[in-house]
C-alpha cells in the first residue's frame, strides 16, 4: 500500500507542553486512551488540560465525572489553573455526574447513558474521571470480567464510531495493567507516578503505548505549575534533528594566550570542561568566554547555580567584561537555577528555551557541582547519563558549552573531576593551586583536545582586573601536577 | 459577586419566577412562595445535576438550607427530603407573604453563595444562566426592588 493510500491519522495537539513530542506528534484522533497512575498524580489535570485546549462549540466535550471526586471539589481546584476557561463550561464543555447510574445500575445502564449523552451532544472529546470507579462497580458482579470486557469494547466501539477521542482517567497500579480488559482495548496508555526521595516529589510521565505511532520511550519529567501539566521529554525532541554539521570554527575563550593552547580556540560545536578548586577562577574564565561572544554579536547564555545572576553579572564588571551593559542584555540570558528538586530534562528545557529564543551559539554552565546539588536525590543516580543527554542535546544544535566543574584539591594527584564525566567532553581545562616558593600560585593546563593537537604547557596564571591572565612556562620544577612541586635539578 | 449582589440576584430569581406565577392573580400568600421556591429549586437543579449528581444538588441544598435557618427562624418548619426536595409543615404556610419571600430569598441567597464559595462566581453564574437562559444575568440585574415590592 503506498502513502497516500493509507488512512492519515490526525493527531491533535494536547496543549500540554512537551506532551505531544512524547506521544510522537501529538494524541491520534479518535483514539481511545487511559490515563493511569496513583491519586494526586495529576490525571484529572492532564485530562482538563487537553479537553479545554481542544474542545470547541463545534467539537464539544463531554467530561463524566464517576464516584471519584466530587464534582463540586473538582471545578473548584481545576479553575485554579490558567487554562480553566469558565466561559467554556456549559458552553463547549459539560461536566455530566454519573455517581447515581453507577451506585444505582449495572454497566449496561451506565454505557446506555453514556452512548445516550454522546449521541444528543456529538462531542469530539469524551472524558470518564474515575474509570475506575465503574470498573470497581463491575468486578463486583459474578461474572465481572466477562461484563467489564464486554463493557470495553462497547464503550469503544460507541465512542470511536461517534468520532470521539475519549480519555479515561482512572487510579491503576502496574499490577492493574495485567490481564485487564481496559487496557487491553486501549489505544494509548499514558502513566503518571510521582516518588519522594528525602525531601523532593519527582513526577514522571510514560507512554506505555499509543497505537498509531510510535511514541518517544522511556520515562519524562513532569511539572504541575499554575500553568497545568509541563512534560520534559527526556530527548527533548531532538532525536529527529540532523546532527550538526562540523564547521571548523575556533571560537576564543576571551583569553588569547590560552586560544593559542587549545590550538587557536575552542572547536565550534565542542563541550569544554574547565576544573579546578574554588577560587580558581573558573567563573571568571567562563565569564571572559562569554563576553568575548557578546563582543562579537554572539549570543550567549550562561546557567548559574551557585549565585544569583545579578551578582553573578555585577562581577563581571570588576574584570572589565560589563555583561551589565545596556547593548549587550538582549544578547545575553542568565538562567538561575536553584530549587533542589530539579531534573535534568527541566534545568535543559530551560536553557534550550533560552537558546532558542537569543540564537545563543555560547553556552555556560557554571557549575556542574552546583547543578548536581540543585538536582533531586532521584536524578543524582543518573547524573552522568544526564549529562550525557543534556551536552548531547546542546552541542547538537551546534552550540559550544563550556562547564565549570569544582575539585576538591588533592595533594597527591590530579582529578579532572569527581565523577568520571570527563569522557563527556571534548575538551578539558584543568586549573589548580600549587604551593611554589612559599606561595600558593595558580597553574593551567589544557589536558585534552579531541579535535587536535594543543600545547602540553603547565603555564602559571593570574587573575587580575582584566580577568585570566596566563603567565609564561613554568620551567624548573616537577611535580607540578600534585601541587607540591620540587625543583627540577639538572643531572638529579 | 459579593454578598450584595448573591442576595439581589436570589430576589431577583424568585421574584421573576412569583411575577409568571402570580400574573392575573392577587397578591401571593405564603403557600404560593414555597412552590415558586420548589419550582426554581427544580429548575435549579436540572442543571447543576448534570454536573455534581442528584445527591450532591441534595447536599448542598441541604446545607443552604441549615445556614439560611440561623438568620430566618421560620425556616425551621422546612426540610430537604430524602430526594432533595423541599418540604414544609402546615406551620411554613401560616407566615405573611412578605415574610415567606424573605425566607425564601435567603435561602436561593444561601445556595447561591455557597456555589460561588465552592466554584467562583464565573461558573456560578454560568449554570443560572443556564438554567433560566431568557433570564440573564443582565436583565435580572436591571429589574428593580420596585417591582419586587409589588
Amino acid at each position: 500500500m503506498s502513502e497516500q493510500d493509507k488512512v492519515k491519522i490526525t493527531r491533535l495537539l494536547t496543549g500540554v507542553p512537551g506532551l505531544d513530542s512524547a506521544l510522537g506528534g501529538g494524541l491520534p484522533e479518535y483514539s481511545f486512551n487511559i490515563i493511569g497512575g496513583a491519586p494526586g498524580s495529576g490525571k484529572t489535570t492532564l485530562a482538563h488540560q487537553f479537553m479545554f485546549a481542544n474542545a470547541t462549540r463545534e467539537r464539544p466535550a463531554i467530561y463524566f465525572t464517576v464516584l471519584g471526586e466530587p464534582a463540586l471539589k473538582m471545578l473548584r481546584y481545576q479553575q485554579q489553573f490558567a487554562f480553566f476557561d469558565s466561559d467554556q463550561v456549559n458552553d463547549s464543555i459539560r461536566f455530566v455526574n454519573l455517581s447515581q447510574v453507577v451506585l444505582d445500575h449495572d454497566l449496561d445502564a451506565v454505557l446506555a447513558e453514556i452512548v445516550r449523552l454522546v449521541e444528543t451532544t456529538n462531542p469530539a472529546i469524551v472524558i470518564v474521571d474515575s474509570f475506575r470507579s465503574v470498573v470497581r462497580k463491575a468486578q463486583s458482579g459474578p461474572n465481572s470480567e466477562f461484563e467489564l470486557q464486554s463493557f470495553v469494547q462497547r464503550l469503544a466501539l460507541n465512542l470511536t464510531s461517534w468520532q470521539a477521542t475519549t480519555f479515561l482517567a482512572g487510579e491503576y497500579t502496574e499490577v492493574d495493567m495485567r490481564d485487564n480488559p481496559v487496557f487491553t482495548v486501549a489505544d494509548g496508555l499514558i502513566w503518571l507516578s510521582q516518588s519522594v526521595e528525602r525531601n523532593s516529589v519527582v513526577r514522571k510521565l510514560q507512554v506505555v503505548k499509543l497505537r498509531g505511532q510510535a511514541p518517544m520511550p522511556g520515562l519524562h519529567t513532569f511539572r504541575i505549575t499554575d500553568a497545568g501539566l509541563q512534560v520534559f521529554p527526556r530527548t527533548f525532541g531532538l532525536s529527529a534533528r540532523d546532527p550538526h554539521p562540523v564547521s571548523g570554527l575556533r571560537l576564543s575563550t576571551g583569553v588569547p594566550t590560552l586560544d593559542e593552547m587549545l590550538g587557536g580556540g575552542i572547536p565550534a560545536g565542542d563541550s569544554i570542561l574547565v576544573s579546578g578548586p574554588s577560587g580558581a577562577g573558573k567563573s571568571v574564565l567562563a565569564t571572559q568566554f562569554i563576553a568575548d561572544g557578546l563582543k562579537r554579536g554572539e549570543p550567549g547564555v550562561i546557567a548559574v547555580f551557585e549565585e544569583r545572576p545579578q551578582e553573578y553579572i555585577n562581577r563581571s564588571d570588576k574584570f572589565g567584561l560589563c555583561l551589565n551593559a545596556e547593548e549587550r542584555q538582549a544578547d545575553l540570558r542568565v538562567i538561575y537555577l536553584r530549587p533542589l528538586d530539579l531534573s535534568v530534562d527541566e534545568t535543559l528545557h530551560e536553557i534550550l528555551a533560552a537558546v532558542g529564543e537569543t540564537g545563543a551559539k555560547r553556552v555556560v554552565i557554571d557549575s556542574l557541582s552546583g547543578f548536581e546539588m540543585a538536582l533531586a536525590p532521584a536524578f543524582r543516580d543518573d547524573f552522568r547519563e544526564s549529562l550525557y543527554r543534556m551536552i548531547g542535546a546542546l552541542t547538537g544544535r551546534g552550540v559550544t558549552v563550556l562547564s565549570t566543574m569544582e575539585i576538591v584539591e588533592a595533594f597527591t594527584d590530579m582529578r579532572f573531576s569527581p565523577h568520571a564525566i570527563s569522557f563527556l567532553t571534548d575538551d578539558i581545562i584543568r586549573v589548580r593551586y600549587v604551593e611554589i616558593d612559599g606561595q600558593l600560585r595558580k597553574i593551567l593546563t589544557v589536558v585534552k583536545m579531541r579535535g587536535g593537537d594543543h600545547s602540553k604547557d603547565i603555564r602559571e596564571y593570574d587573575i587580575t582586573s582584566d580577568g585570566l591572565v596566563l603567565g609564561e612556562r613554568l620551567v624548573g620544577y616537577e611535580g607540578l601536577t600534585t601541587g607540591i612541586p620540587s625543583k627540577f635539578v639538572p643531572g638529579t | 459577586m459579593g454578598a450584595t449582589s448573591t442576595k439581589d440576584l436570589a430576589t431577583m430569581l424568585l421574584s421573576a419566577k412569583l411575577r409568571r406565577l402570580i400574573a392575573g392573580r392577587d397578591s401571593p400568600d405564603a403557600a404560593l412562595v414555597l412552590e415558586t421556591t420548589q419550582t426554581a429549586w427544580l429548575e435549579f437543579r436540572l442543571s447543576l445535576e448534570t454536573m455534581v449528581g442528584r445527591e450532591g444538588c441534595r447536599i448542598v441544598f441541604s446545607r443552604a438550607l441549615a445556614l439560611s435557618k440561623k438568620d430566618i427562624a421560620w425556616l425551621s418548619a422546612l426540610t430537604v427530603n430524602a430526594d432533595g426536595l423541599l418540604a414544609w409543615s402546615s406551620e411554613a404556610t401560616k407566615i405573611t407573604n412578605t415574610e415567606a419571600l424573605e425566607g425564601c430569598v435567603a435561602l436561593f441567597e444561601q445556595l447561591i453563595s455557597l456555589l460561588n464559595t465552592f466554584i467562583g462566581s464565573s461558573l456560578t453564574l454560568r449554570i443560572i444562566d443556564g438554567v433560566w437562559p431568557g433570564l440573564r444575568v443582565e436583565e435580572l440585574a436591571a429589574a428593580t426592588a420596585k417591582e419586587i415590592a409589588e
